[in-house]
């Protein structure tokens, strides 16, 4: 089949889950579960997102501490930016030692 | 207008980590023998990363196109609770704009709009247009210079959003019942890894029927509403 096939159907497929919340139900949109939906995904998200970092010891001492600054960064409510650039500096920083 | 470059610069440090992953993925696609247009295309239309990269490695190996149509659909399936959710912010738009932010629906802007108090339409539009722009733009870049990336600088540009993310939420709704969220959650998210996509959607589900047990947390979702 032709890729073009392919990408239209994977797009309206996926466009299509994107706006579930337009044409599904909305009774169904009041559920309790949706409120805690958004901490679930960023939980999830940024732990398998920081446990791909984890092949090498190296790589798992540069995530931990990249981590720990972005962490710090946030608890004293820097920007988001500042604090992204400051886990991508010590990041970096470690991986080009 | 001023909302609408708002929203572009809240995305920053988001569309910094996109770069280097959508020029990665304009190399690959390449490589495995997509045309320019047809990688462009899909990254305009399908505009979801993990699942254009399960989508090209399908067609480098040459599998049959209803499973390389499934296994992206499957990928993407988290993005249907994930609307039900910003439908609670999307809902006062009116459903054109409504079906037009649904495109730009993507974990990063889920994620930052979930985590701030509702804002105009142009705000978001600026947020959602930034990012498709960034990832359209990169993928036609990796196209056109392969893997000559500044990955190593910006590796961690979209753990460290989450990260930072989930610290803000965390420092906001804390309550002991929260540990209890967290562990559970980690440990998920780890057992499942292996699992991918499907995994993830498991454990997001998971950590949700969880907290969901736990009505105090309800009430701190409240509190900071």
């Amino acid at each position: 089949m032709n890729i073009w096939w392919i990408i239209a159907l994977t797009g309206i497929g996926t466009f299509l889950m994107r706006s579930a919340g337009v044409w599904v139900k909305p009774e169904f949109v009041q559920g309790r579960w949706l409120n805690h939906l958004p901490f679930a995904v960023i939980l999830v998200i940024a732990i398998s997102s920081l446990s791909g970092f984890t092949t090498t010891e190296q790589e798992t001492i540069r995530t931990i501490l990249a981590s720990a600054a972005v962490i710090a960064a946030s608890l004293r409510q820097l920007p988001l930016v500042v604090c992204i650039a400051i886990g991508c500096g010590v990041f970096g920083v470690l991986s080009s030692l | 207008m001023q909302e609408f470059i708002r929203g572009c610069t809240r995305v920053l440090g988001v569309v910094a980590g996109f770069l280097p992953i959508a020029m990665s993925f304009g190399a690959l696609s390449v490589q495995a023998g997509l045309s320019v247009a047809a990688t462009v295309g899909m990254s305009m239309g399908l505009y979801a990363g993990a699942s254009q990269f399960a989508a090209i490695e399908g067609v480098r190996q040459h599998l049959p196109w209803l499973s390389i149509v499934l296994s992206v659909l499957i990928i993407n399936l988290r993005h249907i609770p994930m609307s039900l959710s910003a439908h609670r912010i999307y809902s006062r738009f009116g459903t054109v704009h409504h079906w037009l932010l649904s495109h730009g629906l993507i974990d990063e802007t889920f994620a930052l709009e979930a985590t701030e108090p509702p804002q105009s339409f142009a705000y978001y539009l600026g947020m959602h247009l930034s990012c498709w722009v960034v990832w359209v733009l990169g993928t036609w870049l990796g196209c056109q210079v392969g893997f000559q990336l500044p990955e190593q600088w910006l590796q961690f540009a979209l753990p460290g959003l989450f990260l930072c993310l989930l610290t803000d939420s965390l420092r906001r709704r804390w309550r002991r019942e929260m540990t209890i969220v967290l562990s559970v959650g980690v440990a998920l998210a780890l057992l499942m890894r292996s699992l991918e996509s499907v995994g993830m959607l498991l454990a997001i589900l998971g950590v949700t029927a969880v907290a969901s047990c736990f009505p105090k947390l309800d009430e701190s979702i409240e509190e900071r509403v």
